[in-house]
């Protein structure tokens, strides 16, 4: 069974659908897909469904959370195309049972403060923040009804502290000085002052959950600078797999995540980028640059 | 002596180049400057100065409390501790953790107790002073540290810009002085005096008599890596060709400038130049901001490669071109090198500091070389901004330590003293200035390069050269660093 993971494709149809196009159309049953999120940015319903419409006539199952930039009630209507936004779905492939639970939109403190997007939640309220937990803790008890082998939570947001570190979307960014600004001093202070610290933009709600719930996979997008970043944290693999939309970056964008499951307790995981790869070095920058 | 706040201690014997520039702080803010400049070189104790001065205004009553502000937490604690060991009388808060319960206690423990004020690192002072928790009004004098980069030149759009961090200082009436190293290039000292207004004044000057630390520089170590050639080449080339091909537009529009700088072309104001006087038509300028962005992004690639970043490159799409992945599938022959050359150093019982300009590279490094030539814990330490416990590191590593590796997180103020040492420099810093400031740090040493074989192995042959021929001159307006800064 494969999982393709997907995150910040910013309703970039054309290049969804030469991706698409490329995939093995006998494996189709074999494949999930799974969207971290931001998937569209000022699309409308009809436009959504295209996109759901692909991946799901090329897949087993999509299953997706909407990120900040999608609408927080995003719902298409389509048969095997699952909300996955505080919600749970078990799944059975090959005889390998997967538990899938998610959570959508991103912390309120991880977006400029002079954007207006459609989903994001203040988890600075202890009530709001309260929900978000019991939301995620009841689907985990749901999924754990049907026993599985392994329990994927796919959130938009990274959890505080990994893969969540950026900067500003500035021209500074791309300057061959960037590091020094990163580098200097991150952690002012140990404790309060390091949480308050502007450049990790993850969730503490989900850092929480997958703390004490420990999943077995955890997918998650947001963090531009931090795509295909991987990281195993006692028994839980994190993966931050934005972004495949061709920009904010052109260098890391195209990017996907495929994780093949092939026994009970065994999966392989690598990042790839849809791109010609056969290309010389010279075309390739021409052609991607 | 004793009716004084403060003074130095017995240990403590000011020269007289130090007194000297003192009378000469105390007689510019006597004449009604409010912003004191003073550029001497590393090793002239321009901490000292400062002291003397705050200790004179304190003794007369027109400072009673002063704000210090350092570039990098680690440097608070051993400036602080370093100052009380020199000075009677300097009751200094170190880098308060400020929160809105505490601030009046603080106000109170300033106004109230023998404290002469507060250090802080310029993050913190910017942070406190946006959220209003402090004001020019607590302050009588602020002392600014290595404050090389008050103002900066980072995205070369603006020119000289406020410090993000200092920003807003420029802004205050109270006292100030400035202390910055000698190798800050004219242009940017200008542009900093300029930022304060009539009312400053600008102390620079070489000091003859100091001791001078005696630095070898070695020929650049040369690494033939082929495929990394390959690589660089093809981005010079697409490189020249943008520049080419930005240059012949400008042309044909009879723009004149910008050419020495084309990043220029980016900026906004710069874009409707072009369109109002050279009508230039909004398909072309769109057609060079992507060729500016190219450019920009090439630079950049180029570095990855030539700076061992495989942990950048490996995410980025150029990881699936199949000449980059088996090259990020081979060992890296720049560390190998680098390992070879440690190795060699250890044997002969140097300490060694290896700088890198990324901290992803930094880290690379590390885990290399721990594994390369199976080092102790002890042995090696990393200092880069992610780590908590700098300033520990940093002790443990002057005490036991034999390989410190870093980033810029050091590069300001830090002292580390390397008896028998070696400064190796993965990745050059961003300027001349910036690696002076690295070297400077060492007090006194080897400094090694590595460089692949090719554009690299120029430039770092010219910037070897350039190093010797100034580490060589005495005179400061012989010191030839303005044209690399």
């Amino acid at each position: 069974m494969d999982l393709i993971a997907l995150s910040d494709i910013y309703g970039d149809i054309d290049t969804l659908k030469e991706f698409v196009q490329k995939l093995d159309i006998g494996e189709k049953d074999r494949r999930v897909f799974i969207l971290a999120g931001d998937i569209g940015f000022t699309l409308n319903q009809q436009e959504y469904k295209q996109i759901f419409s692909l991946l799901a006539n090329s897949s087993n199952c999509v299953l997706y959370v909407p990120g900040d930039t999608d609408i927080e009630n995003l719902n298409v209507n389509l048969p095997n195309v699952i909300n996955l936004d505080k919600n749970s779905f078990s799944l059975e492939i090959d005889g390998i049972r997967l538990g899938f639970l998610g959570l959508g939109g991103a912390p309120k403190n991880s977006i400029r403060e002079d954007e207006l997007l459609p989903n994001t939640y203040d988890e600075t309220i202890p009530i709001l923040k309260d929900g978000i937990l019991t939301s995620l803790k009841i689907n985990l008890e749901k999924i754990m009804l049907n026993n599985p082998h392994y329990v994927v939570l796919v959130t938009h947001s990274p959890p505080y502290g990994i893969a969540d570190r950026s900067t500003p979307i500035t021209l500074k960014e791309i300057t061959i000085l960037e590091e020094i600004v990163l580098d200097v001093d991150y952690k002012e202070e140990k404790g309060k002052r390091a949480a308050a610290s502007p450049r990790r933009l993850g969730s503490k709600a989900i850092k929480e959950f997958v703390e004490y719930y420990k999943p077995d996979i955890h997918i998650f997008g947001h963090v531009h600078k931090q795509g295909g970043k991987y990281m195993q944290e006692g028994d839980t693999y994190f993966y931050n797999v934005c972004h495949f939309s061709l920009t904010p970056y052109k260098l890391t964008g195209r990017k996907f995540l495929t994780i093949k499951i092939t026994k009970e307790k065994e999966f392989k995981a690598s990042f790839d980028n849809f791109v010609t790869k056969e290309l010389y070095f010279k075309d390739f920058l021409e052609k991607y640059l | 002596m004793s009716e004084k706040r403060c003074g130095p201690t017995n240990k403590t014997e000011a020269r007289d180049y130090q007194l000297q520039v003192v009378n000469e702080i105390l007689d510019s803010f006597r004449n009604g400057k409010r912003s004191v400049f003073v550029s001497l070189q590393q090793g002239s104790g321009k901490t000292i100065i400062a002291l003397l001065a705050l200790c004179d205004l304190v003794n007369e009553d027109y400072v009673n409390s002063v704000l210090i502000l350092i570039p990098r937490r680690i440097l608070v604690d051993q400036w602080v501790t370093k100052a009380q060991e020199m000075f009677y009388g300097l009751g200094l808060l170190r880098n308060p953790t400020l929160s809105k319960m505490r601030i009046e206690e603080i106000r109170g423990w300033l106004k109230h107790t023998q404290a002469l004020g507060i250090v802080m690192t310029d993050q913190s002072y910017q942070r406190y002073i946006r959220k209003d928790y402090f004001s020019e009004s607590d302050f009588d004098l602020v002392i600014v540290d290595e404050a090389a980069d008050l103002v900066v030149a980072r995205d070369f759009i603006e020119g000289f810009r406020m410090s993000e961090y200092l920003s807003g200082l420029e802004k205050w009436q109270t006292r100030k002085i400035f202390l910055l190293p000698y190798h800050v290039s004219e242009k940017k000292i200008r542009a900093m005096v300029a930022k304060f207004g009539k009312e400053s004044v600008l102390i620079r000057r070489i000091i003859e008599d100091l001791p001078t630390f005696h630095y070898t520089v070695n020929d650049p170590i040369i690494i033939d890596d082929p495929i990394i050639n390959t690589f660089v080449d093809a981005l010079d080339e697409y490189y020249k060709r943008i520049k080419v091909n930005v240059n012949r537009i400008l042309t044909k529009y009879g723009v004149e400038g910008y050419r020495e700088n084309l990043e220029t072309l980016l900026n906004p104001k710069v874009l409707e130049k072009l369109k109002k006087i050279y009508g230039v038509e909004d398909e072309t300028l769109e057609q060079i901001k992507t060729l500016i962005t190219k450019y920009i992004l090439i630079q950049h690639l180029k570095k990855w490669f030539l700076y061992s970043n495989r942990e950048e490159l490996s995410r980025s799409i150029l990881a699936s071109q199949f000449e980059v992945n088996k090259w990020l599938r081979t060992e890296d022959k720049k560390l190998d090198k680098l390992a070879e050359i440690v190795k060699d150093y250890l044997n002969r019982n140097y300490k060694i500091y290896i700088f890198s300009q990324y901290v992803s590279t930094a880290e690379l490094i590390e885990s290399y070389l721990r594994d390369k030539l199976n080092l102790r814990d002890r042995d090696i330490t990393i200092i880069t901004g992610l780590v908590e416990d700098q300033w520990s590191r940093l002790d443990a590593f002057k005490r036991v330590g034999r390989i410190l590796v870093t980033t810029p997180v050091l590069d300001k103020g830090a002292d580390i003293p390397l008896r028998k040492g070696v400064a190796i420099i993965f990745t050059p810093p961003s300027s001349m200035e910036k690696l002076f400031q690295v070297i400077g740090r060492i007090r006194g040493g080897e400094i090694t390069f590595l460089a692949y074989k090719g554009s690299e192995e120029e430039t770092m042959n010219h910037v070897a050269e350039e190093i010797r021929r100034s580490l060589a001159e005495a005179s400061g307006e012989k010191y030839g660093l303005d044209r690399f800064i």
